[in-house]
């Protein structure tokens, strides 16, 4: 196994565990933490592939960043949403958020 | 330069279209005149294309910039040929004065700045259709002005009562944005059949320029004469979008509806340019299959023609016949608008009967077009302004309005002689040219239907504007004339100049009738002949002209006189007649209805496979129940007992168990949207995760 298929191991786990958590935490800030996790994955994934091709390094490094400060807004809106939501719903279980119900 | 002027006509409006909502934060008057500023330069850039016509040898001019390359090369440009400059002309002139007219009649509309905004769109796109150079960008035009059109048939989509049209009151009414909506549904027919038409051309041809179809026409046609039948497929598919376009039969119902839009509207897009686009197309087409039957030999390409020609004839028979009972003033001349294009089609079409008759045919559909525009505009507009000052669409409503409206009486009765086909005005020449072209194809029953036409035509031109103008006042007209402040009278400046002006237009342009002919024959003579090398022959009449005019005159006697004395000098008593005679009610009755096509199409389509389950069994209980009570005796009881049997268990029961079965199936679905994120999420990822293997497994 080289070092490539390894670390897209890696980040394809980290994706992994991240929908799982999107997808099975029962609170938001549960979600909001596996979404986190996965957007890592993707993070790590870019980093490799720059660093382990002819690509130059620093496309990878910056496309992380990208990332990273994506993740960083991404955080703060849905941090402000949890709030709305606490105050509206009185709590931040996922399973109340059902007022679309069929 | 020449080249770059039809890009700055395609641009100028355009760029109206951006300017309106920046000129509107000036201020109202400001935006107001920019809009007309605008068309104004169109207009001026497309008058001075006009010299090149002099020197016709240099067309057609071409120019283009690459948009596409894809496997599919389309290109981005421009063509100026006779026809194109001819009628590039006639839209940017003449919509110009209908703008002028705008700024007195739309004064204080509340939604002014979206009408500036769809005028200049609609200039520019239909400036686009006219000057494309290949068939995608004149699609794109094509499908803008109709959807320019459909805004501005329901511009007043808030469907207040004052606006909406049919009636009077026993029969139903429209909505303003009911009509737009089908306006666009029945043109999009003809538009998605006629895109067909051109991928099919574009399979053999392998390219959509106008220019190279032309010219590469030896190559593919043969081609795709090779399979039976195809040839007349593409016809019927090339047809259907100009006849849903110029609301031709058997998709002509829309235009009468279109007529919802404020009158300005009606007069640019529904009689002076939008309408003639289907004809201007026909007329792009005609080289095509003129060389496919008369040069290639292929003998299936003559149903273009025929089909052309026929569609023309019965659309004029059918509007004009309807014409002739219709009270809402601006219906009228929707229909005479529909009856006319069926002339300009009709000639169209008998260009490609014989080789002497290709220009002579070619010719007078766009002359025909010309002077119909221009006199249909100031019709349209001296409507707008009568509608406005009594305060009623419908002709019985009005009367006697002479003296109150002395310009527009001079204006709408110059356009109105011009339509009815008096000379010298513009209406008498170019119809004078169909009929020579329709005689000389020596087609005779198309040429009976075209002079039947004739007739009625100047039948209702004659009732309508003796009902407005002359005549006793009517009751709704003393009302309106009792109120202290009532404004029946001119509109505002702009809109008498604008009539004013068309009507000047008329006058001058008849005046020079037959030299104007004379010029668009040798044009089209340059064009089709010399340049395109079609194989003619020279025109030899076999009739004399001046049978052609007595015939023509003759027959538009037979029209105006009965319709004098019955609406003018009221010798004659109209109610008189029409209660005495059967046929005539029965006649007025059908024709009301229009045939009944109108009402045909909205039982076959808009009433719908939706509703279709219900309506049968609601027939099918109506006259079975009426076929017991009356026809059979009492005694049936058990018949009946086994109708309402079958009634209640087969049918209701198939209706009632649809229901329920629909209503279990809903709710047993609705089970499913249990409104957590997270289980639509699960479901999502499954699914993409199947999706993707299932294609991955594929690819490999």
């Amino acid at each position: 196994m080289s070092p490539m298929i390894i670390y897209h191991l890696v980040a394809l786990f980290l994706l992994c565990t991240g929908l799982f958590g999107v997808i099975y935490r029962r609170t938001l800030v549960g979600m909001i933490l596996g979404i986190e996790l996965m957007l890592n994955g993707a993070g790590l994934s870019i980093m490799a592939s720059a660093q382990l091709t002819p690509t130059p390094n620093e496309i990878g490094q910056v496309g992380t960043l990208l990332v990273m400060g994506i993740a960083a807004a991404e955080a703060t809106l849905l941090l402000a949403i949890v709030l709305v939501v606490t105050r509206r719903f009185k709590g931040v279980e996922a399973a109340r958020l059902a007022t679309m119900r069929g | 330069m020449d080249i770059q002027l039809a890009w700055l006509c395609l641009t100028l409006p355009l760029l109206g279209v951006l300017a309106t909502p920046l000129l509107a934060r000036v201020g109202t008057t400001v935006m107001t005149y920019g809009a007309v500023f605008f068309s104004f330069l169109t207009a001026l850039s497309a008058v001075m294309m006009l010299p090149l016509l002099f020197t016709a040898d240099v067309l057609p001019l071409e120019s283009k910039v690459l948009w596409l390359s894809t496997p599919i090369t389309v290109t981005f440009g421009v063509l100026l040929d006779p026809l194109s400059i001819i009628v590039a002309n006639v839209v940017a002139v003449i919509s110009f004065f209908i703008m002028v007219y705008c700024i007195g009649y739309m004064k204080g509309d509340p939604g002014i700045m979206r009408f500036w905004m769809l005028m200049n769109a609609f200039i520019g796109s239909m400036l686009l259709l006219v000057l494309a150079d290949n068939l995608i960008i004149l699609f794109i035009g094509w499908k803008l002005v109709g959807l320019c059109s459909y805004g501005l048939i329901g511009f007043y989509y808030r469907d207040e009562r004052k606006y909406w049209i049919g009636g009077p009151e026993p029969n139903a009414y429209d909505k303003p944005s009911a009509c737009g909506v089908k306006a666009f549904i029945v043109t999009s027919v003809g538009d998605m059949l006629m895109l067909g038409g051109i991928l099919i051309v574009y399979f053999y041809s392998r390219t959509f320029n106008i220019l190279e179809l032309y010219q590469t026409a030896p190559q593919w046609f043969p081609l795709m004469a090779e399979t039976p039948w195809l040839i007349v497929l593409v016809s019927i598919l090339l047809i259907a979008g100009p006849v849903g376009k110029s609301a031709q039969f058997p998709l002509h119902e829309w235009l009468p509806e279109a007529m919802s839009g404020p009158g300005p509207v009606s007069a640019l897009i529904h009689a002076a340019t939008m309408v003639k686009s289907g004809v201007f197309l026909i007329a792009r087409f005609i080289p095509i299959f003129y060389y496919g039957y008369w040069t290639a030999g292929v003998e299936e390409a003559m149903y273009f023609f025929l089909i052309v020609a026929w569609i023309g004839a019965i659309t004029a028979f059918l509007a004009a016949s309807q014409g002739l009972v219709a009270l809402e003033l601006k219906k009228v001349l929707a229909y005479s608008t529909v009856s006319q294009i069926g002339f300009m089609m009709l000639a169209m079409g008998v260009s490609g009967f014989s080789q002497e008759l290709l220009v002579k045919g070619y010719m007078a559909g766009t002359f025909h077009l010309v002077s119909h525009a221009m006199f249909k505009a100031c019709l349209f507009l001296c409507a707008g302004t009568v509608i406005h000052a009594v305060h009623s669409i419908y002709i019985h409503e009005m009367g006697a309005l002479r003296k109150f409206l002395p310009f527009t009486w001079l204006f709408m009765g110059l356009a109105t002689l011009s339509l009815i086909g008096v000379p010298p005005l513009p209406g008498f020449w170019s119809k004078e040219a169909v009929l020579v072209a329709t005689l000389e194809s020596q087609h005779y029953l198309l040429f009976t239907v075209v002079i039947v036409t004739v007739v009625f035509t100047a039948f209702y031109s004659t009732r309508y504007f003796g009902m407005i103008f002359h005549g006793q006042a009517s009751d709704h007209l003393r009302k309106e004339t009792d109120k202290p402040h009532h404004h029946v009278g001119e509109g505002y400046l702009p809109q008498t100049v604008a009539c004013g002006v068309l009507a000047v237009g008329i006058v001058t342009f008849g005046l020079l009738g037959p030299k104007a002919e004379h010029a668009l024959y040798a044009l089209f003579n340059t064009q089709l002949v010399a340049d395109l090398g079609m194989a003619t022959k020279t025109f030899t009449p076999v009739f004399s002209t001046s049978l052609v005019v007595a015939l023509s005159i003759g027959s538009v006697l037979i029209g105006v006189i009965p319709a004098y004395l019955f609406y003018f000098s009221r010798t004659w008593d109209v109610n008189a007649v029409y209660e005495r005679y059967g046929f005539i009610r029965a006649a007025h009755t059908f024709l009301w209805n229009r045939w009944y096509i109108n009402a045909l199409y909205n039982w076959i389509f808009v009433r719908g496979v939706m509703q279709a389950a219900r309506t049968v069994a609601d027939k099918i209980e109506v006259a079975a129940d009426g076929a017991i009570n009356k026809k059979i005796p009492a005694g049936v009881f058990s018949v009946a007992a086994l109708s309402n049997w079958f009634d209640q268990k087969a049918i209701d029961g198939v209706v009632d168990g649809t229901a329920t079965n629909f209503q279990n199936t809903g709710s047993a679905l609705s089970q499913m949207l249990s409104g957590k994120i997270q289980d639509y999420l699960a479901v999502a990822v499954v699914v993409a995760m199947l999706v993707g293997g299932v294609t991955w497994l594929m690819i490999r």
